[in-house]
């Protein structure tokens, strides 16, 4: 597990478009709300497991919610027949992902290299 | 049985049926229960053979179904496992190259939770093997057969690239669940041949009908006797892909095998075969054919024709006993009628009736015979009757025609009598006529005859007389005297004169002048009787006297015959007679006789008179030659002759027995050829 001083990076695939997101954009990707980057792309949103430091950071900082809250929430909106967001369980798997799906949008743990990705926001 | 002792057999039946109907109706009912059984003991055995058959291989149907369902939803259940599994989030990863080892991780315990036989292998995108269950693996790129086709394909029998026997593979292509479309790779699972083996079996081949000719590697793996095989009749390539069969299958019947269901020829020898195909799903184009040997079946179809057989003797023994009972049964008033019928022609009694009970056609039969006996037996006693009627018809027409021929003949008789009666009546009167006419003459000559005769006769004493006187004058004028010398003159005178002898002679001429002239007389006298019969007057007469004057008459004929007559006259009694009419008898038959004494040298005739009761009894016996019997039944008839023509008349015994008639008395002749003829007349003393 990587130190947790450092802030948080949400990267996304060099597909993507926009070079830069809002914090509203990210929570509305993450709600599942948006859903394309326009241009045929659609929005792949990469969370961590439940159990992770950087979700829980993630969470707080664009939800300011807990992680058990936004599951309850995305447990609702996968009865409404949508997918919530996939589950990668470490960094590099993260970047991997992003790296490799069109319009997948994740976050990593500042300290890693932001390879091959778009870096969209920082967050601290 | 050979074909020579059924050919013996067969007249042997007939002619042991051939006497009785019951026999023909056994044998009939036999052949029909016979042949009624074994049409239906065919039909059962056919029926039980294809029910038997048809079961079987309905059971062979459902072995392979079960077989090929089997497979079909083991492989199933694969892949509905494999789609699911490929749609896990965890296949995501396969996108980042499973840095996490969670797809690894998950194919492990996928194949350990699942008990899975074969392994699963993960691709990404590319064909990069990111993880397998298998961690022995040398290719790390997708092979070119696990392509995937399209959402899930089923990879037929191969070779595991992998290594390690035949296999067949499921393949999915994983798909994200965040991005409709985007692909993460390939999932493979793999399932070992063995277990498909396992599947099929025994008995069982499992054949694939392929659209495309098979990969050249896919065929190198397969079984021993599997072999790809292009059937002419069929666009598709059979392949074996697998056998279950404890004997090799010739590549020749995979085809018969693959179409056909039913009994069929493998390598010579016949096997129940039946079959199934996959015609939708992922094992399209597999076929599982079950053969099995049909030893027990035709074991089943033998017994139950075994069964049959025994049943039929079973049957056949109650049956054959019920139907002889039966036809001797039915045929016994027939028998009873028959021998009935035998009877009464062998002992013709038409007496006899038949009693039978039966109210069927048979007895109304014995009735009608017996209606018919009874007929036949009045016919017959009428035929009798007729017959004893026409016996005594017969008998008294017999009589009758015996009583007319005999009347007849005796009519006859009378007729020939009659005509004889009228030719002797005719000759009578012809002879009467002759007679009357002769006798006239005969009248006339001697009535001519009588007065010289008379003279003569009537001088004959006065001559006597006169000689005697003479000679008395003449000795007395001897006795006067004379001179010597005149005497001697006298003397010398009678000497020349013979004077003794004269006066001896003198008498003696004188005695039969006398005598001759009395014999004419007599002569005449009879010629005038003669022509005068009837007239001739009956009177008291010495029969001898008759004879004699009669054999003195024909005294010059009996010397000339040189016949001597010897005389036995013991009547010397006088008859009442015609004696004229009686001495014309006697000259007839001492003229027949000297006649038969003709021709011999010393004749002989007897003539006996005897008294015999009241009979004067005249026998005439010649020594002469005789007369047959023919010649003696016919003397008395008039003009009967033996005689030369001229020298008789036919007239002289007829005549006699006339005569003899008229005196009521009875001529008889006996007669023996070369002994001589006996002529016997009777006359009565009393008229």
């Amino acid at each position: 597990m990587p130190a947790q001083a450092g802030g948080l990076v949400v990267i996304a695939s060099p597909q993507v478009a926009a070079d830069s997101i809002s914090m509203s954009e990210i929570a509305a990707i993450y709600t599942l709300k948006k859903t394309s980057w326009g241009n045929n792309i659609p929005v792949v949103p990469v969370n961590r497991e439940v159990s992770s430091a950087v979700r829980e950071k993630f969470s707080e900082a664009v939800f300011n919610l807990s992680p058990q809250e936004l599951a309850e929430y995305w447990n609702q909106l996968r009865f409404k027949g949508k997918v919530p967001p996939l589950i990668q369980t470490s960094d590099q798997a993260v970047l991997g992902f992003v790296r490799s799906v069109p319009g997948a949008v994740g976050y990593i743990d500042a300290s890693q290299p932001p390879s091959g990705v778009k870096v969209l926001l920082r967050l601290p | 049985m050979s074909q020579n002792s059924f050919r013996r057999a067969i007249p042997r039946v007939r002619r042991w049926h051939e006497k009785y109907i019951a026999r023909k109706l056994l044998v009939a009912f036999f052949a029909v229960f016979i042949i009624t059984y074994l049409a239906t003991a065919l039909v059962v055995q056919s029926a039980v053979r294809t029910a038997l058959t048809n079961a079987e291989l309905d059971t062979l149907s459902q072995i392979a179904h079960l077989k090929l369902n089997n497979m079909v939803s083991r492989f199933d259940a694969l892949s509905v496992n494999l789609r699911a599994w490929a749609k896990l989030d965890v296949m995501n990863d396969l996108v980042s190259g499973d840095v996490d080892k969670r797809v690894e991780n998950t194919l492990a315990s996928l194949k350990k939770d699942y008990a899975l036989k074969g392994e699963i292998y993960a691709f990404d995108a590319v064909g990069k093997l990111i993880a397998s269950s298998n961690r022995q693996h040398e290719v790390s790129s997708l092979p070119e057969i696990w392509k995937p086709q399209s959402q899930l394909s089923f990879v037929d029998k191969h070779a595991n690239p992998f290594g390690g026997g035949d296999i067949v593979a499921l393949v999915v292509p994983a798909v994200s669940t965040f991005s409709p479309g985007f692909q993460l790779g390939v999932l493979v699972i793999t399932y070992p041949w063995s277990e498909v083996q396992d599947i099929l079996s025994d008995q069982s081949l499992l054949l694939d009908h392929r659209d495309l000719p098979a990969p050249p590697e896919a065929v190198s793996g397969v079984a021993p006797s599997g072999k790809s095989l292009a059937a002419p009749r069929h666009d598709e390539s059979l392949m074996l892909l697998g056998s279950a069969l404890n004997f090799p299958v010739p590549a020749e019947s995979l085809v018969d095998l693959a179409h056909n269901d039913g009994r069929l020829k493998i390598g010579g020898k016949e096997y129940l075969v039946n079959s199934t195909q996959d015609t939708s799903g992922l094992l399209v184009g597999w076929q599982v054919v079950v053969v099995r040997e049909p030893d027990k079946l035709n074991q089943t179809i033998n017994s139950v024709a075994l069964k049959l057989a025994a049943l039929c003797a079973i049957l056949a023994i109650p049956l054959t006993l019920g139907i002889g009972w039966l036809s001797r049964r039915l045929t016994a008033p027939l028998r009873d009628l028959t021998r009935f019928v035998t009877s009464i022609t062998v002992t013709q009694d038409l007496s006899k009736r038949l009693t039978l009970r039966s109210n069927d056609e048979l007895g109304v039969l014995a009735a009608a015979f017996n209606q018919m006996t009874e007929k036949l037996e009045s016919s017959a006693k009428d035929q009798e009757h007729l017959l004893q009627e026409l016996r005594v018809f017969t008998e008294e027409l017999e009589s009758k025609v015996a009583e007319r021929t005999k009347e007849l003949t005796a009519s006859n008789f009378e007729l020939i009598r009659t005509l004889e009666n009228l030719k002797a009546a005719q000759s009578q009167l012809i002879h009467h006529e002759k007679m009357a006419s002769l006798g006239q003459l005969v009248a006339g000559v001697a009535h001519e005859l009588n007065n010289p005769i008379g003279f003569i006769y009537a001088n004959f004493p006065h001559l006597e007389e006169y000689v005697l006187s003479l000679l008395s004058l003449l000795d007395e004028l001897h006795r006067l005297p004379l001179p010597e010398d005149v005497q001697k003159q006298r003397e010398a005178l009678y000497a020349a004169a013979d004077l003794e002898f004269l006066r001896e002679d003198l008498l003696r001429i004188i005695q039969s002048g006398k005598t001759g002239a009395t014999r004419i007389r007599e002569i005449v006298s009879s010629l005038r009787s003669f022509s005068h019969l009837g007239e001739a007057e009956v009177k008291l007469a010495r029969l001898e006297s008759g004879l004699d004057d009669t054999i003195a008459l024909l005294q010059h004929q009996l010397k000339a015959a040189n016949i001597k007559v010897e005389r036995d006259y013991q009547l010397n009694a006088s008859v009442l007679c015609r004696p004229g009419q009686l001495n014309q008898v006697f000259m007839n038959i001492l003229s027949n006789g000297i006649h038969a004494n003709k021709d011999r040298e010393q004749g002989g005739i007897s003539i006996s008179t005897r008294r015999e009761d009241d009979w004067a009894v005249v026998r005439i016996s010649d020594t002469g030659c005789g007369m047959p019997p023919e010649v003696i039944s016919h003397i008395f008839n008039p003009f009967f002759t033996t005689k030369q023509v001229g020298e008789g008349t036919g007239l002289g015994l007829s005549i006699s027995h006339g005569i003899i008639e008229d005196h009521g008395g009875k001529i008889e002749v006996e007669s023996e050829v070369g002994r001589g003829t006996t002529f016997t007349l009777r006359i009565p003393f009393k008229q």
